[in-house]
């Protein structure tokens, strides 16, 4: 990769308009690698969003870095199928241009069953899958392992089981940056029993261009392409250049109960969250942990560890038929 | 109706039957002598029930205004479950110590459940004050009532809601907050528990209970190759455990293979 992204660089005695010429006429470059999911279909707009695993070494080379979340391919029913079904992750291509010395995507796309489908940032939501990042091959899913072992040494701050602070090992895992933090099952910011460190399968993860955000369930974190606008009409997390800050309405994230506080990228635990009516966090898709077990009819543990097939949006239990 | 529809909804009522006790139809004239049409009234073995909703309530607003106005008619504890969702099992023991039981909450998302400022209403409307704008609305595909004295206070709210609505357009909003968020905001307001089999709506998918077609009815509208696989499945399915019902299936236009 080096090889084609040192051209990229500059040359000493390479005018400006001279490289941007040069580098709008460059071929396509491989830019990563896409992955795919049905849970992230839309069957409303034909949108299927996509997980893209970006090459470091290109986005260091863009002016600004690329979200791992927010982008997705058109297809039908059929083809989201049969990209779910790939079981594994397809190259990205993307021409690049360049304009006073700055080096921007211009085009993104995959080949897939004979035809080019262009990867297109919508700032959508995206349903992580955790779950599928090993048969995928997606190269998160290591790091996903070590951040699971990370995170339950980093647990409970303040004793809370809840409560997962992150730590650098997060870094790599969508390319961000340290100062990022991430949820867990039970939401976005907070880790939940140590099984995961950020978004579960259920959770959304929504990038911006140059930030990365971490949302939930029906996307209360959304990214855009501008780096100092987060967050959307669904956004209640908003970011920064170098911090987080939560919340316009601070009830979406933390309910009534001011459990926690999140300060730059300082996460303090006030105490432990205990439902009183209304639930901490509206964004979170596990409420397990908030709701009290004598509300619980089936709980986690009484629950079949295979899945059943099928998912809120496709209806469920389609294979009990 | 679409074939796969019908074929679920006759299975949900004959597995109901199997599972949990008498079952009842609750629908418009329209509905029900469509139900009648097609020889299958039988399988509500209590009978089919004729409910009608006011003029004054937007048809085009509260498009499932009839489930509130069915609910008037029922003398609770009952379960009330949408068409499309089949319930495999016997249900009686989860249920049995719950004031109010659904399949799961929802998020207060808020291009779903706005605040009250987004809804349309007649001026000498107002929202009960004590109400908690907090609280998780209810999805109420499957939902018991064991109060009948709670039952009659949240559908005279909703009923208040939806007679002094102004909206002519919004189909949504409007109408979940009716059926929906009401519902939690009632039973908050009364003290009353809701149970869930499940949190949210995104853990359903480990579970062997119910099966809720929901959005896949948009897959079957509009994948033929899907949809006869998925009436043969049905039908094979009913056939096996309601040999009785032959005849009936028999007589549908169903496409299958």
């Amino acid at each position: 990769m080096s090889f084609i992204f040192s051209s990229l660089d500059r040359k000493s005695n390479e005018e400006q308009v001279q490289f941007d010429n040069r580098i709008s006429r460059l071929l396509p470059v491989l830019a990563g690698r896409v992955y795919f999911d049905i849970r992230n279909y839309d069957n409303a707009t034909g949108e299927l969003n996509v997980y893209v695993e970006w090459d470091d070494e290109l986005m260091d080379k863009l002016h600004y870095r690329l979200s791992s979340g927010g982008y997705y391919v058109k297809a039908t029913i059929k083809q989201a199928y049969e990209f779910h079904e790939l079981k594994t992750g397809l190259p990205v291509y993307m021409k690049l241009i360049s304009r006073e010395g700055r080096i921007y995507p211009y085009r993104t796309y995959t080949m897939a069953f004979g035809r080019p489908y262009s990867i297109e940032f919508g700032g959508g939501m995206l349903i992580p899958f955790e779950d599928r990042y090993e048969e995928l091959g997606c190269a998160a899913a290591e790091k996903l392992k070590a951040q699971v072992q990370g995170c339950s040494r980093k647990i409970s701050l303040n004793g809370s089981q809840r409560i997962c602070f992150n730590g650098s090992q997060q870094i790599g895992l969508f390319g961000s940056q340290s100062r990022y933090l991430f949820g867990s099952q039970q939401g976005y910011l907070f880790g939940s029993q140590g099984r995961y460190l950020f978004g579960s399968q259920r959770s959304y993860l929504l990038g911006s261009q140059s930030r990365y955000l971490f949302g939930s369930q029906r996307g209360y974190l959304l990214g855009s392409q501008s780096r100092f606008i987060f967050g959307s009409q669904r956004g209640y997390w908003l970011g920064s250049q170098s911090r987080f800050i939560f919340g316009s309405q601070s009830r979406y994230l933390f309910g009534s109960q001011p459990h926690f506080m999140i300060v730059g990228s300082q996460q303090v635990a006030a105490d432990e969250p205990k439902y009183n009516g209304v639930f901490p966090m509206e964004t979170v898709t596990e409420y397990w942990s908030f709701m009290p077990p004598e509300w619980q009819i089936i709980n986690n543990a009484r629950r079949p560890v295979e899945k059943k097939g099928g998912n809120a949006r496709f209806g469920y239990g389609l294979d009990l038929i | 109706m679409q074939d796969y529809e019908i074929l679920t909804m006759i299975m949900s009522a004959l597995m109901w039957r199997k599972h949990n006790g008498d079952i009842w139809m609750h629908g418009d004239r329209i509905g029900l002598e469509y139900i009648d049409k097609l020889g299958i009234s039988h399988i509500w073995n209590g009978g089919l029930d004729e409910i009608a909703v006011p003029d004054k309530v937007p048809e085009k607003v509260f498009w499932a205004a009839g489930k509130l106005y069915a609910m008037e008619q029922v003398t609770m504890p009952a379960v009330m479950v949408d068409l499309d969702l089949i319930i495999w099992k016997d249900i009686k023991g989860y249920i049995k110590n719950t004031e109010i039981c659904a399949i799961h909450r929802e998020g207060i998302f808020p291009d779903v459940y706005p605040e009250k400022e987004f809804f349309h209403m007649a001026e000498d409307y107002k929202f009960d004050p004590d109400w908690n704008w907090n609280v998780f609305p209810v999805n109420t595909c499957m939902l018991y009532m064991a109060d009948d004295e709670f039952k009659q206070y949240y559908i005279e709210s909703a009923f208040d809601f939806m007679e002094h609505c102004r909206e002519t357009e919004e189909n949504l909003c409007h109408m979940v907050f009716a059926e929906q968020r009401m519902l939690a905001m009632c039973a908050e307001k009364k003290g009353k528990i809701i149970s869930s089999f499940f949190p949210s709506s995104m853990d359903i998918e480990q579970q062997d209970i119910f099966t809720h077609l929901w959005g896949y009815k948009n897959i079957l509208k509009f994948n033929y190759k899907d949809r006869v696989a998925f009436n043969n499945k049905m039908c094979r399915r009913i056939l096996a455990e309601f040999p009785e019902e032959e005849e009936t299936i028999a007589k549908l236009n169903i496409a299958r293979e």
